[in-house]
């Protein structure tokens, strides 16, 4: 029960909220104000899009020739810059197309959209940069992977599957749970410590097939910025990173259709303007069929497949004003008739673009997101059915304020409804009996407001302060626990529909530093906080649907992870070569993790046997990209340590994660044999995960148990593996472009451990073997990709 | 609710490995232990049973062996062990053969609290109490077979209003001591209700076997539920670490055919 001083303390904490709240809104202001009062300054805004199909172009970099002056495009493609009154030339620049540069009479204030092409169009979807540039050294971020999804193309696919998320894996920091995974730690981070936001909805379970393939469908991605580092303050809830994924918008000039057919699946997109250069959507679909290619040789029913649909579509109302609606559906289907297992995901998101002025931007976004799963079984006349999961509800206003040259200001609010249901079991038994029962549902509110201002302090060195202040909410109705120390209940209190019973907040400060020690080199640093109130507990490395997920509640306290990062960029040969190395240290604190010998599945108790532990990460991350020239790729290198601790594990010391691994290395290459042909390669190694063994065994009852005394004690034995791709340009056919990719993955057929088993011995009884699982030998795939 | 430990936690594993085996292969792994930091030790084990049925106590005394290699089964002798019943010592044990101790003749009675105490084992006493659990007496509905070798048993009973009882529906063939573990059977949210649940043997051994449903202590339910379940080391109810648990089970042996 909640004492009078614990009520006291938290309406002190609300009312100190809302003061921070109200400080924040001062500062705004004031920079308004300040910013109007300037005189003979006009303002030139609009949006940098592409000249082949007008989707917008985040972050590129528009600047005054000549001058240090410069802002960049924001998350949507918008641009604001503010100068004095005189002539101009704009130029505006993004990694894989022309520079687009436009003369500029600045006497009033003015809109100005530019349109860039892709360079090196004839080179397709290799990016080769006809000129070089140094983006990573002027801009002010860092532990930051851009990924460009034409990139993902050449890269050796996964059964002829192009996947973000295993070129993700490919670079420094980012490291697969295991091997063919989709699913990635950050840094030493967890899997749930990871925000996966599909045009800002969260996915909660961004895996097919067990976790084999992502749910992302490359043909309907513009763009993915993974955050492995500090956050812009816009972002929270999530310990470790945020992987930011952009759909596309839809072709606003011309329609246009590209597909693939591969082995395992097929895909399609279809785009195009509905009213020319006013609206335009985008409808994607992907599906495999390995079921239906089986089912002749199939003795009983089996459902093994999984699909998914994009679609987006945008609508401009005017010149100030767009809106846009989007959304995802996917589904894994995988069953026999005894027993079977179905989950997907659900996204929706309906945004409004608004131009309140030159330089005010506002984004207006209500998102939905659902994930949900359900098992059933009928073995021996006795049947028994699960579903489960969580929605969430979020309302979102992020402001973009441009009040001077090198100046940027974001500023917003969001408040997200989560709703977990945990189970609904409904079992029927051999005697006809039917019985259903619900563990109870749990609701939160979370909430946060930001502000962030970067600044551009002098030419060579740029500054990013920001704040977000997040506040989290219990909700009932709830029946909320209080534990002993043995995790018996000790009493327990109810509360009513609505009512709001337990509240967490903090703040969360974000800095980023950028000092450009010459033309191509750079010293960066950033540091900051992230809480996160939503937490998953897992039985292991796999992605399985089956996760359970809980908010922080009284007994559960939200995640605090903190994180100072320094790196030092430098680019060679007219930018032909980057280099970068980086050094991070993490700090954990309450991190939650079960009790030995807790049953994480169905228990309406679990989160009286969660407890609170410690945890930190660090390491130094290598590396170098060629980016031009026929051979394009990178190497990559992370030097890491990951370790928890908790007083109940391995006598209260520190252990290692399982997700320590000490040494990682990731090398592409991409060669342009001809015109026609591209090879490319890869090969990664890694230290293997820290696993827990049995330092003995004992036999009860006639059967043998193992006896584990130290957790995650003993190592796998080291991964590693190479892939190697082809691609043939086919012959244009009319409008068409089409292109074959051969790809083998594990080239050498290295049987690298999956799981470690102890079994005993046939031959010698009493002896224990330990038996390795492993998956996916050498395994060729062929895809044929077509766009007209 | 009737919980199927095994099965509700087990099911989604197994659809994980069906997946995983369609794509996977399997074979013998030399795993270098004298790589890592982890320092096997001996840690006790206890395996106590008071069978209320036979009104005997066994227990069988050790310790761990190596994970891996074979080694000699570590069994302790020498141990004075007793049994104290409300304050009372009702049975002292003698060793049958190395290791194992058993005690005979008690008088047992149920929902009473039992203290087991090991002395002088490795230098310090290990205590640990239990409850004795109600007898519930199954009735068979049904025999059939669910393959070529083996035959499925129904088996029903009618589990006792205003109490938790836990239950592990077993088969003993030929008087061996090894029991099914499968299966273990909370009445959790059937409280009072009819239960079932099958228990499984070889075809040809229906005419030496006997069913027997366990009603189990709470913490033998529990203890043998996590070691079952996880990569863990769970608690007994013994005060001191140890391997095993202090059980008492309560049946009544039905016979099949």
């Amino acid at each position: 029960m909640r004492s009078n001083q614990q009520k006291a303390d938290t309406l002190k904490n609300i009312n100190y909220n809302l003061l921070t709240l109200r400080t924040i809104w001062v500062v705004v202001l004031s920079t308004l104000m300040y910013s109007e009062s300037i005189a003979q300054k006009f303002t030139v805004s609009g949006y940098v899009n592409d000249a082949q199909n007008g989707e917008a172009i985040a972050f590129a970099n528009v600047g005054v020739a000549g001058k240090t002056l410069g802002t960049t495009t924001n998350a949507y493609g918008y641009f604001s810059l503010t100068l004095e009154k005189g002539t101009y030339v704009l130029k505006a620049s993004f990694l894989g197309y022309e520079t687009g540069a436009v003369d500029l009479v600045l006497n009033q204030n003015q809109n100005l959209n530019i349109k860039l092409s892709e360079t090196a169009k004839i080179l397709d979807e290799v990016v080769i940069k006809s000129k070089a540039d140094n983006e990573n050294i002027t801009k002010n971020e860092m532990g930051i992977v851009n990924l460009n999804v034409k990139d993902v193309s050449k890269i050796p696919v996964f059964l002829g599957e192009k996947d973000i998320f295993k070129v993700l894996q490919l670079t420094p920091g980012v490291k697969p749970t295991y091997s063919g995974g989709s699913g990635f730690y950050v840094r030493g981070g967890n899997l749930d410590q990871n925000l996966i936001l599909l045009d800002e909805a969260p996915v909660y379970n961004p895996s097919h097939l067990l976790g084999f393939f992502s749910v992302f469908n490359s043909d309907a991605l513009k763009d993915t910025k993974l955050y492995k580092g500090t956050a812009p303050a816009q972002f929270g809830g999530r310990a470790s990173s945020v992987l930011d994924i952009k759909m596309k918008e839809g072709n606003s000039q011309k329609y246009e259709a590209e597909g693939g057919i591969g082995l395992l699946s097929s895909r399609l997109s279809v785009q195009g303007p509905l009213v020319k250069d006013k609206s335009s959507f985008i409808i994607s679909g992907r599906r495999t069929y390995f079921d239906l290619l089986a089912k002749p040789f199939m003795t009983q029913d089996a459902s093994l497949y999984f699909y998914d649909l994009n679609l987006k579509t945008n609508y401009k109302i005017n010149q100030k004003n767009q809106v846009f609606l989007s959304g995802y559906l996917g589904q894994d289907n995988f069953g026999t008739e005894g027993a079977g297992l179905i989950w997907g995901n659900k996204t929706a998101t309906l945004r409004w673009t608004q131009l309140a002025s030159q330089k005010l931007f506002i984004n207006t976004t209500a998102i939905f997101s659902d994930f949900n799963y359900g098992i059933n079984s009928d073995f021996e006349r006795e049947k028994f059915g699960l579903t489960a999961g969580l929605r969430d509800f979020n309302l979102k206003q992020d402001f973009n304020y441009y009040p001077l040259p090198n100046h940027t200001i974001t500023f917003g609010w969001n408040t997200i409804y989560h709703s977990l249901s945990p189970g609904k079991t409904v079992s029927k038994d051999s005697s006809g009996i039917t019985s259903t029962s619900e563990f109870a549902a749990k609701a939160g509110l979370e909430s946060g407001i930001y502000f962030s201002h970067e600044v551009k302090l002098s030419p060579k060195v740029t500054l990013m302060a920001g704040l977000r202040y997040s506040m989290f909410n219990n909700i009932g109705p709830a029946d909320v626990f209080q534990y002993g120390k043995d995790q018996s209940i000790e009493a327990v209190r109810g509360y009513r529909n609505g009512e709001f019973y337990n509240t967490y907040m903090g703040a969360e400060p974000r800095l980023n530093f950028d000092w450009q020690l010459g033309k191509n080199s750079a010293l960066k640093a950033a540091a900051g906080r992230n809480i996160q109130y939503i937490h998953q507990i897992n039985n292991g490395a796999a992605s399985l649907p089956i996760d359970v997920y809980l908010i922080s509640s009284p007994a559960i306290k939200p995640l605090i992870s903190d994180q100072a990062s320094i790196g030092y960029f430098k680019n060679f040969s007219s930018n032909k070569y980057e280099l970068s190395t980086e050094l991070y240290y993490k700090n954990f604190t309450n991190l939650p993790d079960y009790r030995d010998g807790t049953q994480v599945f169905l228990n309406p108790n679990l989160d009286g046997s969660v407890i609170s532990t410690q945890g930190r990460a660090y390491g130094m991350e290598f590396f170098l990209k060629k980016n031009v020239g026929k051979l394009t790729g990178w190497a990559s290198y992370t030097l890491a340590k990951t370790e928890r601790q908790s007083p109940e594990v391995n006598q209260g010391g520190w252990y290692p994660a399982r997700q320590d691994r000490r040494h990682d290395i990731s090398l592409v290459g991409i060669y342009e044999l001809s015109p026609k042909y591209t090879l490319s390669a890869t090969w990664v190694y890694f230290t293997g995960d820290a696993v827990t063994f049995p330092t003995g065994k004992f036999t009860i009852n006639g059967e043998t148990f193992y006896h584990y005394s130290e957790r995650n004690g003993y190592r796998m034995p080291h991964y590693h593996r190479a892939d190697v791709g082809l691609t043939k340009k086919l012959k244009p056919r009319k409008r068409q472009e089409r292109d074959l990719n051969f790809s083998i993955y594990n080239l050498y057929n290295r049987k690298n451990a999956f799981l470690l088993n102890l079994r005993e011995s046939f031959q010698s009884p009493g002896n224990t073997q330990v038996v390795k699982t492993y998956l996916f030998g050498i395994l060729p795939s062929v895809t044929y990709n077509f766009k007209f | 609710m009737q919980i199927k430990k095994s099965k509700n936690q087990i099911l989604p594993f197994i659809l994980t490995i069906v997946v995983t085996l369609l794509l996977s292969s399997c074979e013998k792994q030399d795993v270098d232990t004298s790589s890592s930091d982890v320092q096997p030790i001996k840690v006790p084990v206890i395996d106590a049973v008071l069978d209320m049925y036979k009104g005997t106590c066994e227990v069988k005394v050790g310790e761990t062996e190596n994970a891996i290699d074979k080694s000699p089964e570590s069994l302790i002798s020498g141990l004075v062990i007793t049994l104290k019943y409300d304050n009372k010592t009702t049975a002292i044990f003698k060793e049958v053969e190395k290791g194992v101790y058993l005690s005979e003749k008690i008088q047992t009675a149920s929902g009473k609290t039992y203290e087991l105490t090991i002395k002088k084992l490795k230098s310090q006493n290990y205590i640990a109490t239990a409850v004795s659990p109600e007898l519930v007496v199954p009735s068979i509905d049904n025999v059939k077979e669910s393959d070529k070798t083996k035959s499925q048993v129904l088996i029903s009973w009618q589990d006792p209003k205003g109490k938790e009882n836990y239950y592990w529906p077993s088969v003993r063939t030929n008087n061996s001591s090894k029991k099914e573990t499968l299966t273990l059977v909370s009445d959790s949210g059937n409280d009072g209700k009819s239960l079932s649940s099958f228990v499984y043997l070889e075809t040809k051994e229906i005419s030496n076997s006997k069913v027997e449903l366990l009603n189990i202590d709470a913490f033998t339910y529990k203890y043998k539920g996590q070691i079952l379940g996880s990569e863990s080391f769970p608690k007994s109810n013994f005060d001191k670490a140890v391997n095993g648990v202090f059980s008492i089970i309560n049946y009544q042996p039905l016979n099949i055919k």
